[in-house]
């Protein structure tokens, strides 16, 4: 799985955490791995309450304060001014060092609503400026000059004006990107997108995400969206993680998860998505919902929803089975001595379809 | 701005003479008269009317007293000290009352805020409940018992500070009384700041300055407890009014010469304008006091920064909504 060219951001393994609510512990997340490579954008796909946002506001240290991380580690890798690498445990750094080494400065994330992500009690400009004189101490006219720049790169025009206005006055898309403009300003080397477009209406969705993508090729920084839209998905990422009840089900890269779904659960996730060219007047839904995480799960956390489970899914959690150099998949369907299955026959269709479109 | 604080000041000023009027009318209302004094003969009594132009119809003594007060002229005293103007007499009074109160809003207020936001920082755990006892036990035991138990305590136990009130010793004297005062306050605002402490907190933009690596007082100070702030301004106004005004039962313990007994003497005796006037200056004080808190709320949020046109929540919609709840009348905030 290694590729010697590739430099490895963030390697997140056996990730393992825990929050304690009045009902009783919520294992939120169950052993995830996870692998970013420098310059590479990763998508993480799955449903509310999968436990995405969790794993990376985990390497962000600031996950709520309710939660214990029972296992795991999530190294990051990053370059020092002269150069040389360092590699740190962000599980093992007292949050104190994070906001003084981390935050900002190297990783920066984005949310996922701009109306409440910014302080509306604050102007534009100062909370863009904030990062920068807090980690740099970079001189009020610098900073100010930095920012108005930052705001030209994502797009706002007359930026000297707006660097005076408040979030109120500003219109959504043009408060997200504010809020990449925020989180470019100490130059990160790793941008978080924490469903970036979701609460903005889908004219503004592509704009936002043809920002980032510039931003990221100018930059060469690395991306990890974290979203539950396979048509962002589609549009940005290099490499798909699926998750499922706090577990990675399904890994790959676009076309193998996109051509080639291994998973029933990225079947369903596949097939859910709105299509033109169909016949049939109703879209797909996965039957159920996922499982309440205050219960441990025996088995394969998907097999009540899926009209594919074997009977060892009700039993025994699959492993991840290797179906090619970057494509992995956690089902008993690959296991060699289950009986063969095949995709949905609709969803077949549709890639096929895709395919020729492709091509 | 300047058209807004304009139309407010105009607008005040016919409250205040709205307030007026109905105390001029209520006044009539009460029974007996200022000189009830047995020993009086009737033709006294009618003379003493004559006198003080309390025979003339009501709707011309009215507008004679308020022509009066607009020469800054409030009238003399009855009977609490006769033909002593006023002015002279609540002169002497209100700034011992304005101290000892000042001094307990900004006790109230300082503590307050501090317990609030210790407890929201630390919720969940023993600190939180501590302040949460605090705050409790402030809201619900009265001010005279507290005046009464530091006054045991401090006063005559502990010999630290005066028992009772002296002008000798302004400050030193006006402590426990203040303290006594300030429990309320300090109780109510460490609630309040505590709730929306929390609410802050828990909003995505401090996740996002969190993000950005600002940690500590920075982190508390520039973003949660400013947006914290609207709330608690606007349940500590009339608080301040409040206290400023004095209150009777701590002024009897610590017997400070203030407004507040006074208040009370000259409701008891009939003595008209005493109360009249210092009815005015509370109205005053609180017309004054939410126009200073509208400006405010415009300093600390832009969003209901002044335009001078309508559609902009006032102060007695915001309080409403602080201690009533946004949707239902009479749930707790």
């Amino acid at each position: 799985m290694e590729n010697t060219n590739r430099e490895h951001v963030l390697s997140i393994r056996d990730l393992s955490i825990t929050f304690k609510t009045g009902a009783g512990p919520v294992n939120a997340i169950r052993g995830v791995n996870i692998d970013l490579y420098k310059g590479e954008t990763l998508a993480v796909v799955g449903e509310s309450g999968s436990g995405k946002s969790v794993t990376f506001k985990a390497a962000m240290g600031i996950l709520a304060s309710n939660s214990i991380v029972n296992s795991g580690s999530i190294t990051y890798t990053y370059h020092h001014n002269d150069g040389s690498p360092a590699t740190v445990d962000l599980l093992k750094m007292k949050t104190k060092e994070i906001r003084r080494h981390i935050n900002g400065k190297r990783i920066a994330m984005i949310f996922q609503d701009p109306m409440t992500s910014l302080d509306p009690t604050m102007p534009i400009g100062k909370q863009i400026m904030e990062g920068m004189i807090w980690h740099y101490k970079t001189p009020k006219k610098e900073a100010w000059k930095k920012a108005v720049h930052l705001l030209e790169e994502v797009g706002i025009d007359e930026p000297e004006k707006r660097m005076r206005q408040y979030p109120h006055q500003l219109s959504g898309g043009m408060r997200q990107r504010v809020v990449i403009a925020i989180a470019l300003a100490c130059d990160p080397d790793l941008l978080i997108c924490d469903e970036p477009t979701t609460a903005l209406d889908v004219t503004i969705q592509a704009k936002i995400l043809e920002l980032i993508k510039r931003v990221q090729a100018e930059r060469g920084i690395s991306v990890i969206y974290i979203t539950h839209d396979l048509g962002v998905v589609a549009k940005v990422a290099d490499f798909v993680n699926v998750m499922y009840a706090g577990k990675i089900v399904e890994t790959g890269t676009i076309d193998e998860i996109f051509y080639d779904p291994r998973h029933p659960y990225t079947w369903g996730l596949l097939s859910a998505m709105p299509d033109l060219d169909t016949d049939d007047d109703r879209l797909y839904t996965i039957p159920g919902s996922p499982p309440n995480l205050l219960h441990p799960v025996t088995g394969d956390a998907f097999a009540p929803r899926n009209k594919y489970a074997l009977n060892i899914d009700e039993r025994l959690e699959p492993p991840m089975f290797k179906v090619s150099e970057t494509h992995y998949a956690a089902t008993w369907l690959l296991d060699e001595r289950a009986p063969k299955v095949e995709m949905p026959a609709e969803l077949r269709a549709r890639i096929q379809r895709m395919t020729k479109e492709a091509n | 701005m300047k058209n807004y604080i304009l139309k407010r000041v105009l607008i005040s000023v016919f409250t205040l003479l709205v307030i007026t009027l109905v105390l001029f009318c209520l006044l009539q209302l009460m029974p007996g008269s200022p000189f009830n004094d047995e020993k009086l003969t009737d033709d006294q009594r009618t003379v003493l009317y004559e006198k003080y132009g309390l025979d003339d119809p009501i709707p011309v003594q009215f507008v004679r007293y308020v022509a009066n007060m607009v020469q800054g002229d409030f009238g003399v005293s009855y009977n609490i000290s006769k033909n002593t103007p006023i002015s002279q007499l609540i002169q002497s009074r209100l700034p011992i009352s304005i101290q000892v109160g000042g001094m307990a809003v900004a006790l109230g207020a300082v503590v307050g805020l501090l317990l609030g936001v210790i407890a929201a920082l630390n919720h969940n755990t023993i600190l939180d409940s501590i302040c949460t006892a605090i705050s409790v036990l402030g809201v619900s035991v009265p001010s005279y018992v507290f005046a009464l138990g530091l006054s045991y305590v401090f006063g005559f136990r502990l010999k630290l500070f005066p028992m009772l009130y002296s002008a000798n010793e302004a400050f030193m004297s006006s402590v426990l009384p203040s303290v006594a005062l300030s429990m309320f306050t300090m109780a109510s605002i460490a609630r309040f700041t505590r709730n929306e402490m929390m609410e802050v907190l828990g909003s995505e933009f401090m996740l996002l300055a969190e993000s950005k690596g600002v940690t500590g007082a920075p982190l508390i100070l520039r973003h949660a407890l400013r947006n914290a702030m609207i709330p608690i301004i606007t349940v500590l106004a009339p608080l301040i009014v409040d206290l400023m005004t004095g209150s009777l039962v701590v002024e009897k313990i610590f017997s400070i010469p203030g407004v507040g007994s006074l208040l009370v003497t000259a409701i008891q005796s009939n003595d008209y304008n005493v109360v009249i006037s210092l009815s005015f200056i509370y109205s005053a004080m609180y017309i004054g006091i939410m126009l200073v808190v509208d400006i405010l709320y415009g300093i600390i949020d832009p969003r209901i920064r002044v335009t001078g046109e309508g559609g902009r929540p006032g102060f007695f919609a915001r309080w409403r909504r602080v201690w009533f709840g946004n949707k239902k009348k009479g749930a707790k905030a």
